[in-house]
């Protein structure tokens, strides 16, 4: 009777102490120590069951580790063992001189071993007892482990997610504070993450924006099919490009964008998705267009500008013509009547004619100027300024000196020529001195070469200078020196064109020097 | 020497006056010219029978039919004769499309009587020369 309250009152103790500890260790010592002391056990050990045999967990006292053996290999390993019991889940043996007998208990990949002196044999009462203390003790056992993983699984979780919540602070703390928009979406373009500048960008709060379709939600402008020809075509397949794209407020009015976007891609390298940023061209896009608009504009203009050129000047010279013929006629059938006055007059007529003829003619070359395709050809300069001289016929009253030996440059023939022409005309026609002398010289510099022409003539007074290549301005009376003032802007238009610069440095009395460039390339 | 017809269909009274003004000083015993002031009414004359020409002068600035349109008018109707175009323009794109249309040449109406002049003789002597070695 005292043996039986006893052992109610042992095992209730030891059912109390089991599970109290989450360490194994502790629970199994606690454990151990009562069943040792109270059943008079030589020794309890835990064993675990690992693929490659049977793991030593935990032995009280620490020598009883003897039956560290398969329970059913036991009887090989222990001759002086016999088998007493088997069931599934219970192994029991005694040694032959019936002194010493071990029991095996298993739960799951855990088994205990109690190991008994002959002193006290365990009754097939104890054992029975026994039996279901074994089964919670190795419950707890599992427990124990199972909630040590999941322990470590939380701590090591536990850093992960510390690691990644300082990722993603950074992460959202760099996407929310740039201007472009981020934004995250699925296959099915469905919207998972967006920054701040999104909303700013797009005119959607982050509640409408994210969960929402990308393109039903944005609109983009343009597009037959969106879904089909950007999202099945091309995001599903890895393609994502950078375009740039017309989207819509939610006031359906429109806005340019950039995406830049590449494949989102799980741990295991699948695309599930598409990350992209987003910048607001609009701004851009408006400059350009504007420009663009400008540009042609201008174009249109230029081309109106000099189509009615062309055609002003060319109506003009038919009434012209018309006068120039009936001046001479009148100078011819009425020579009798017309007195000296009347025939001077009508010779005045005849140069103002002529004069506006020219005129004309300028005017229709300098409106060409730019318009016509100039082709460039490589030109050796010194025979070409040697042909314009010898055409030349008022070059014969003057010295003109060239230096410019072998100096080729890339331009348009006829366009240096007109140059040339002009210059060295310029520089003869108007020279008041007694010897003319005109220098023609070259220089190459890395980016251009410079041509001076440089005369003996009287020089051009400072506050000219600037009028000088303004057109039909002359300098002195046009009857004067029969010049319709449009020479020298020719030849500014024909250096620009080619993306040359013209000058001119003139000293009273002394001369004049026009200095234009032709750029190498 | 057998005689000649040239026509000249020019709208413009100088210019008529400087073609008539031309013959005039040039003095040709043997040419009949008929001056005509628009295409349609040279080209109903034409395309009526009667007496052909044999050297059209023809401006391209016309009022109504233009010159290159008469022209080709005057080709489709199957008459080669040369047509000799004087014209205010020296555009190169409508020198292109006179020649294509089937001009025999293209002269600039010139300043002074006396290029006119010269620009008409030499035609005369050109076009009826070389007739008249074939």
């Amino acid at each position: 009777m005292h043996r039986l309250t006893s052992d109610l009152a042992d095992l209730y103790e030891l059912a109390l102490s089991i599970g109290t500890s989450l360490k194994i260790e502790q629970n199994c010592n606690t454990f151990f120590k009562s069943l040792v002391k109270h059943r008079n056990l030589i020794g309890c050990s835990l064993w675990e069951l690992k693929p490659n045999g049977l793991d030593l967990v935990y032995a009280y006292p620490e020598d009883a580790t003897k039956s560290s053996i398969d329970p059913l290999l036991i009887k090989s390993a222990f001759p002086e063992f016999q088998l007493v019991r088997l069931d599934i889940d219970m192994v029991s043996f005694r040694s032959n001189d019936q002194t010493k007998s071990k029991i095996w208990m298993k739960g799951g990949d855990f088994y205990v071993c109690l190991s008994e002196s002959n002193a006290y044999n365990l009754s097939e009462k104890d054992v029975n007892l026994l039996e279901p203390l074994l089964r919670r003790f190795i419950l707890s056992v599992k427990a124990c482990v199972s909630h040590k993983m999941l322990l470590d699984e939380v701590v090591r979780r536990q850093g992960i997610e510390q690691r990644l919540y300082e990722r993603e602070s950074m992460f959202r703390f760099g996407a929310n504070s740039m201007v472009e928009g981020i934004v995250v979406t699925d296959l099915e373009d469905v919207i998972t993450y967006a920054n701040k500048a999104m909303e700013s960008i797009t005119g959607y709060s982050r509640n409408e924006i994210l969960g929402a379709v990308g393109y039903k939600l944005f609109r983009p402008v343009g597009f037959k099919d969106f879904k089909k020809e950007v999202i099945d075509n091309k995001r599903k397949k890895g393609i994502v490009e950078v375009y740039e794209i017309q989207l819509r407020y939610p006031s359906d009015e429109t806005y340019w964008v950039r995406i830049t976007g590449s494949p989102f891609r799980d741990p295991k390298g699948r695309i599930v998705g598409t990350i992209a940023t987003v910048l607001d061209i609009s701004e851009r896009r408006q400059n350009e267009e504007m420009r663009e608009n400008l540009i042609s504009r201008m174009e249109e203009v230029n081309q109106e500008l000099t189509n009615y050129a062309y055609v002003i000047s060319h109506d003009m010279k038919a009434p012209l013509r018309a006068v120039s013929s009936l001046a001479e006629w009148i100078y011819q059938d009425y020579s009798e009547v017309l007195d000296k006055e009347g025939k001077g007059m009508l010779e005045l007529i005849q140069k103002r004619v002529r004069r506006m003829h020219k005129m004309i003619d300028g005017l229709l070359t300098y409106s060409r100027i730019g318009h016509d395709n100039l082709e460039k050809e490589d030109i050796a300069v010194q025979p070409l300024i040697e042909d314009v001289i010898d055409a030349l016929s008022q070059v014969d009253e003057a010295f003109v000196c060239l230096d410019v030996f072998a100096v080729s440059v890339k331009y348009h023939r006829i366009s240096l020529l007109q140059i040339f022409q002009n210059l060295i005309v310029n520089a003869v026609r108007y020279n008041d001195k007694e010897q003319k002398q005109v220098i023609v010289r070259a220089y190459q510099t890395d980016t251009d070469v410079i041509f001076e022409i440089s005369d003996n003539g009287p020089g051009i007074k400072a506050e000219f200078l600037d009028k000088i290549f303004v057109i039909f301005q002359t300098l002195q009376s046009k009857d004067e020196r029969n010049s319709t003032g449009i020479g020298l802007s020719i030849v500014k238009r024909l250096v620009e064109v080619h993306g040359g610069r013209i000058e001119v440095d003139s000293k009273l009395e002394e001369g004049s020097t026009f200095r234009f460039t032709i750029p190498n390339s | 020497m057998v005689s000649r017809n040239i026509w000249v269909v020019d709208d413009d009274d100088v210019d008529l006056m400087t073609y008539q003004r031309t013959f005039r000083v040039l003095d040709y015993k043997d040419l009949n010219i008929t001056y005509f002031k628009d295409s349609e009414t040279m080209l109903l004359a034409l395309e009526g029978g009667g007496q052909s020409p044999d050297l059209i002068f023809l401006d391209l600035n016309l009022p109504g039919l233009n010159g290159i349109e008469s022209l080709q008018r005057i080709r489709q109707s199957g008459f080669y004769l040369p047509v000799v175009i004087l014209s205010t323009s020296s555009n190169s794109a409508d020198i292109s499309v006179a020649l294509k249309a089937g001009a025999n040449a293209y002269f600039d109406k010139p300043v002074g009587f006396e290029r006119f002049m010269e620009i008409v003789r030499n035609n005369i002597a050109f076009w009826f020369d070389q007739n008249l070695r074939e």
